[in-house]
């Protein structure tokens, strides 16, 4: 697919595949030390074991192991958003909830996932507007640690972009300081 | 009429290029002119001289780069750029389509905020903008890439663009008109109209918050009660902008796209690097989960059911 060729060195793409999945093993596997301290190297079907995404994915699709909704998706988080969407701390949850929930909808099967996360976003993004226009530095701070990752950008994104006018507005002849002035001051000194 | 791939690429190179030596050419220019006391034939840099045989190709990357900068003024479109724009929504005209090209490939690629202009670009942008000046000296015409201006006689107004008459201001030669909308009964009408409509803008200059910033800047002892007019412009500028935010929250998702009539250049500006981030993020889950994945679904089953029903009638 084009679309994952694009992201393929976007390293915020690598790091949401290294989310921890719960998987369930179908086949019993040899030769894996996924458990170091197991006394054998090899894994019982029906084990359930905590694998990062990148693997999960793989072993989902060779039909080696199944892979479990993670936590952030489930119906507590559901429920918590739908309550107050934007003061939800997604980022303890998953820093990458949005490309991660993009990445497992397809394989856990799971149709719902993709009409919430867009239903989350809606109703978040408006507050991550408000607060980078208008929010002190040192007020912004406690917002930041809820959003996720790709929201994080975007307040970044608004935040520069703001400041960047401002600075402009408040640049030029107007405000800068004639350099004979503090020359003068020094020579008296 | 599209233009191709090479020739988006090559405006998207020398784009910035163009208009750091545009903007050193006109300023050369200026003062090639003023310095020699009148006398000599402003001559801009061979690169843009409009006659010459070999100065053709710069001269279709100047077209490009004048297209590529006017298209900023059409584009309020702010679309996500897999969002195809249909006819009945849209200016149907390739200009368009190739601004979004552009923009999505240079801000992509070089910039990583997705700024595609910073202030001072736009303030460059807003400089073509024609004011009305009052000369004090004796000057034959000026013959410039971007037009003809002149002659110019004592106390006679003439329209040049804003760039010139800074330039004319700042050595003294002339004094510049406020634009008429630059009122303070202008702005004060404005500003409650600002307040009492919700939904719409007032319709104001395009570059009314650079043209203003410029004015402030440079012809301070022109304009007319000018602290007053300047916080009176901050107020507009202020309401509008609580107004921009209040109906970037209304995102249609079925279209993933915004629609704002009247905003100014640097409202626009502002808000765009959030805007596409924005839209993007809305399409991404918009579409490409809700339909292809029932599709999946549906299409992995009957197969699934294909199999199960041929492996009986190959055995017989």
């Amino acid at each position: 697919m084009p679309s994952e060729m694009t992201s393929y060195y976007d390293i915020d793409d690598i790091l949401a595949e290294e989310e921890l999945v719960s998987v369930v093993f179908q086949k019993a596997v040899n030769g894996v030390g996924i458990d170091p301290s197991s006394e054998t190297d090899s894994v019982e079907s029906g084990s359930k074991v905590e694998l990062p995404f990148w693997l999960a994915q793989e072993l989902h699709l060779r039909q080696v192991a199944v892979m479990g909704l993670p936590s952030c998706f489930n119906q507590r988080t559901r429920l918590e958003i739908q309550a107050d969407a934007a003061f939800v701390d997604l980022r303890s949850r998953c820093p990458f909830f949005y490309e991660f929930g993009c990445k497992i909808a397809p394989l856990v099967g799971d149709r719902t996932i993709g009409s919430w996360l867009l239903s989350t976003f809606k109703s978040r993004y408006k507050e991550v507007l408000t607060k980078a226009h208008t929010a002190v530095f040192a007020a912004s701070s406690k917002y930041l640690a809820l959003l996720s990752k790709e929201e994080t950008k975007m307040y970044e994104a608004a935040q520069s972009s703001m400041t960047a006018f401002k600075k402009w507005r408040m640049g030029g002849p107007r405000f800068q300081k004639a350099s004979f002035l503090s020359r003068k001051r020094k020579s008296s000194d | 009429m599209l233009p191709n791939t090479t020739e988006t690429l090559l405006v998207r190179g020398c784009c910035r290029m163009l208009v750091e030596s545009y903007r050193r050419c006109r300023r050369s220019s200026i003062a090639a002119r003023t310095d020699q006391r009148h006398t000599a034939v402003c001559q801009p840099p061979s690169a843009f001289r409009r006659s010459t045989t070999q100065g053709s190709l710069s001269l279709d990357f100047s077209v490009y780069l004048c297209l590529y900068l006017t298209n900023l003024q059409q584009l309020l479109y702010l679309c996500p750029p897999h969002l195809r724009l249909d006819a009945s929504t849209a200016q149907p005209s390739w200009t368009v389509a190739a601004h979004r090209n552009l923009a999505v490939e240079m801000a992509g690629q070089s910039d990583p905020h997705l700024n595609l202009f910073s202030a001072e670009e736009v303030e460059f942008v807003a400089e073509d903008e024609m004011v009305e000046i009052v000369p004090n000296m004796r000057m034959d015409s000026l013959h410039l890439i971007c037009g003809d201006y002149g002659p110019f006689y004592p106390q006679i107004a003439t329209e040049v663009p804003l760039w010139l008459a800074i330039a004319l201001k700042k050595r003294g030669k002339c004094a510049i008109r406020t634009p008429e909308w630059m009122s303070v009964e202008k702005l004060t009408q404005i500003l409650e109209a600002e307040r009492e409509s919700q939904g719409s803008f007032q319709i104001l200059p395009f570059h009314y918050v650079e043209i203003s910033k410029l004015l402030f800047d440079h012809a301070r002892d022109d304009v007319l009660d000018m602290y007053l007019v300047r916080s009176l412009i901050e107020d507009i500028r202020d309401v509008r902008f609580h107004k921009v935010e209040a109906s970037l929250g209304s995102i249609d998702t079925r279209t993933s796209a915004v629609k704002i009539k009247d905003l100014s250049a640097m409202e626009v500006n502002i808000v765009r690097p959030f805007v596409i981030r924005a839209l993007q993020a809305i399409y991404k889950h918009g579409n490409p989960e809700l339909v292809p994945d029932q599709d999946r679904m549906t299409n992995v089953q009957p197969q699934g059911h294909d199999h199960g029903q041929r492996r009986p009638l190959r055995r017989r």
